[in-house]
């Protein structure tokens, strides 16, 4: 009887224990290198903080898609805006669309065992979602910035919210902190993400490991795509026309790709 | 055999007007396979949300939706694209063809009728998405950007009405021309053409109403003189024009959704391309005196009576009369501070003739609380040299005698304010 109370109560515990994200585990353990360092401090120096317009006097010519939503969604668009893609004149805007429904960590976070699943960041929960591709998609029915595809390792997100206890610490410690604390901060918590790993200037993962016809990074049919939509994405004109980039200031004519 | 032929060449009639048609072709370039999606947005390096997705569905059923990207966004060829190519200039042509004559569309006429209007400054080219925030900074002339959007055609307020009128049309039209291609060339340029006239008044006014009626940009607004090339200080008529037109019967009338009110262009440019609006003074301007009888003539309403010799008062009532507004008492003070003598000819005999009535007054009121202060009463019983001015020198330069040594301001006011109680109490003793 006492062993069976005993693995009734450990079943209690771990039914209820929530596990630490694992960003937040690597964050935890990392201690940075001065390279690692020297790079953030240089990055924070570049950084440049924009106070976002949001009217004109003069307003725009055409009748515009949609509204921005302001409010960040995630423990990253804290500091990153709500529209995070800034530089890269080639993809900022692709990539700001896709924030709409993915979260940060699917593109930035790289892990070979997780799976990805649509997650209400609002709710914390799981729900169905729904894809939008195809060439009559219509931009005027605008989605909404929730749910999201998000990475889970063995059901747990790998990814914090903005309103994590861990997320709250990093903001007031970030708040505090002098110039060099900010640098070994900002190394920290970039750690676990693909730039830090790899240096590479494609901070992200590339298009092509969703938007290919071989093996897609994302289980579509599992996200709730349909055949059509699933072979619209393997075979998007876009990412195929940004794969002939060889580098960051090529510009490319149009019509000769999209013959 | 007749018949055949007949048969043939009506066959062949229809089939060439429906091949040569020009059909709505919006987007050749393949521009909407990337502006076609949605939330394609980022924060410009000047903080300005960016939107590069165009609305399609507002886009195809806009004033500009039959015209193809490249017709304005000329020397776009290469992704990504570089500001300098998308350069609009809006006195270019396009390939949309003029229904009525079959040559190139183009805004230049309008162009050059805004560029030599009192607006003639504002931009006409070099319009970009980023330069917005630059334009606003340097110029508060408008461009054409700024008063004007790529609008729907029928706009989502005349909808309804424009089916009510419309309703007939494939009916009636289409008994002769029949088909879509004729409905596509030609019927939503010649209807919004048609309805907009009827029921757009408000929607005009509402453009000028934008810059005119923001107060604080207006008192900042400064005009050249015509005849000096000084700048100047604009009048207070034009700093309320808006409000003070809100207070006349045409714009009573339109605010209540009558459509016999004038609009702001129907006075201030009637005619042409009702872009060449000039200041009142210039001579060509509509509403200079010498043309407001045809320009308010223009209306069945004021059509013969503007003519008439008889009512020539009728052509100096005030359209921007600042006197109904209810305007502040520190903007009144300041007008009387800085007095124009070019309005004050224009008023009224009432207005001038109680301006100068009102000078004297003052004159004398301020004489008589001088007089009440520093008189000297005394002087008047006792056939004494009863001036006030002057009366000392004279004493001193012209009779030679000594004067009473002089009393400080001061004293005679404390004198004219000492308590009677005190003076009756130094008789008695």
């Amino acid at each position: 009887m006492r062993t069976f109370i005993l693995i009734f109560l450990l079943f209690i515990k771990s039914a209820f224990a929530t596990e630490i994200p694992l960003h937040q585990q690597q964050i935890e353990n990392t201690t940075p290198n001065q390279t690692k360092i020297d790079l953030s401090a240089k990055k924070l120096r570049e950084h440049k903080d924009v106070e976002i317009n949001k009217k004109l006097v003069i307003p725009p010519f055409h009748k515009q898609a949609g509204e921005l939503e302001t409010a960040p969604q995630s423990f990253c668009q804290t500091c990153h805006m709500p529209l995070p893609h800034q530089k890269a004149l080639r993809t900022r805007t692709f990539n700001n669309m896709h924030v709409k429904f993915i979260a940060c960590e699917t593109c930035h976070f790289e892990n070979e065992k997780l799976i990805y699943r649509w997650f209400d960041m609002e709710k914390t929960q799981f729900v169905l979602g729904k894809l939008r591709i195809g060439k009559n998609l219509d931009n005027e029915n605008m989605r909404s910035v929730n749910p999201k595809i998000a990475p889970f390792l063995n059901n747990e997100r790998i990814f914090l919210l903005k309103n994590d206890e861990f997320a709250k610490q990093i903001a007031a410690n970030w708040k505090s902190a002098n110039e060099s604390e900010k640098s070994i901060l900002h190394a920290k918590i970039h750690a676990p993400l693909n730039w830090q790993k790899t240096e590479n200037t494609h901070q992200g993962t590339p298009c092509q490991d969703c938007h290919n016809d071989k093996k897609s990074k994302l289980d579509l049919q599992k996200l709730g795509a349909t055949s059509e939509q699933i072979q619209a994405i393997q075979t998007h004109i876009i990412p195929r026309f940004l794969e002939h980039y060889k580098n960051d200031d090529q510009r490319i004519t149009i019509r000769e790709m999209l013959r | 055999m007749k018949r055949f032929y007949f048969f043939f060449f009506v066959f062949l009639l229809i089939f060439s007007a429906s091949v040569f048609a020009d059909k709505r072709q919006p987007d050749p370039d393949g521009c909407f396979s990337c502006h076609g999606l949605p939330d394609l947005k980022y924060i410009d390096k000047q903080g300005q949300i960016r939107s590069a997705s165009i609305l399609k569905s507002d886009y195809y059923g806009s004033l500009h939706g039959s015209v193809p990207c490249k017709d304005c966004h000329r020397k776009i060829t290469d992704y990504p694209h570089e500001e300098k190519d998308g350069l609009v200039d809006c006195g270019e042509s396009c390939h949309v063809k003029e229904p009525s004559n079959g040559k190139a569309f183009t805004h230049k006429d309008i162009v050059k009728e805004f560029e030599k209007s009192a607006h003639g400054k504002g931009l006409s080219k070099d319009f970009a998405a980023r330069n917005r925030i630059q334009e606003d900074k340097d110029s508060a002339l408008p461009s054409c950007r700024r008063c004007h959007d790529n609008a729907p055609y029928i706009a989502a307020e005349n909808m309804e009405a424009f089916k009510k009128e419309f309703s007939h049309n494939d009916a009636e039209c289409g008994t002769c021309h029949e088909g879509d291609a004729w409905r596509n060339q030609f019927s939503g340029h010649i209807l919004r053409r048609y309805i907009g006239n009827h029921l757009n008044k408000n929607v005009s006014n509402k453009i000028c109403i934008d810059c005119h009626g923001n107060l604080e940009k207006m008192a900042k607004v400064e005009q050249e003189d015509s005849q000096t090339h000084e700048k100047k200080v604009v009048s207070l008529e034009f700093i309320h024009s808006t409000q003070s037109y809100d207070k006349t019967l045409h714009g009573r009338l339109l605010k209540d959704g009558n459509l016999h009110g004038a609009s702001c262009v129907e006075c201030h440019a009637p005619t042409g391309l009702h872009h060449g609006i000039k200041r009142d003074e210039d001579i060509e301007s509509s509403v200079n005196s010498a043309h407001l009888k045809e320009t308010c003539g223009q209306s069945n309403c004021h059509k013969d009576y503007s003519k008439n010799v008889a009512n020539k008062g009728f052509l100096t009532t005030e359209m921007h009369n600042v006197a109904t507004l209810g305007l502040a008492v520190e903007t009144k003070i300041e007008n009387v501070l800085k007095p124009d003598f070019e309005t004050f000819k224009n008023l009224s005999i009432w207005y001038k003739l109680a301006a100068v009535l009102g000078l004297f007054s003052t004159v004398f009121l301020i004489g008589n609380i001088a007089w009440s202060l520093f008189a000297d009463d005394s002087k008047l019983n006792k056939n004494n040299n009863n001036s006030i001015l002057g009366a000392e020198k004279f004493q001193r330069i012209i009779i030679g005698s000594k004067p009473k040594k002089k009393e400080s301001l001061w004293a005679k006011i404390k004198k004219r304010f000492e308590k009677p109680v005190v003076k009756n109490e130094e008789e008695k003793l």
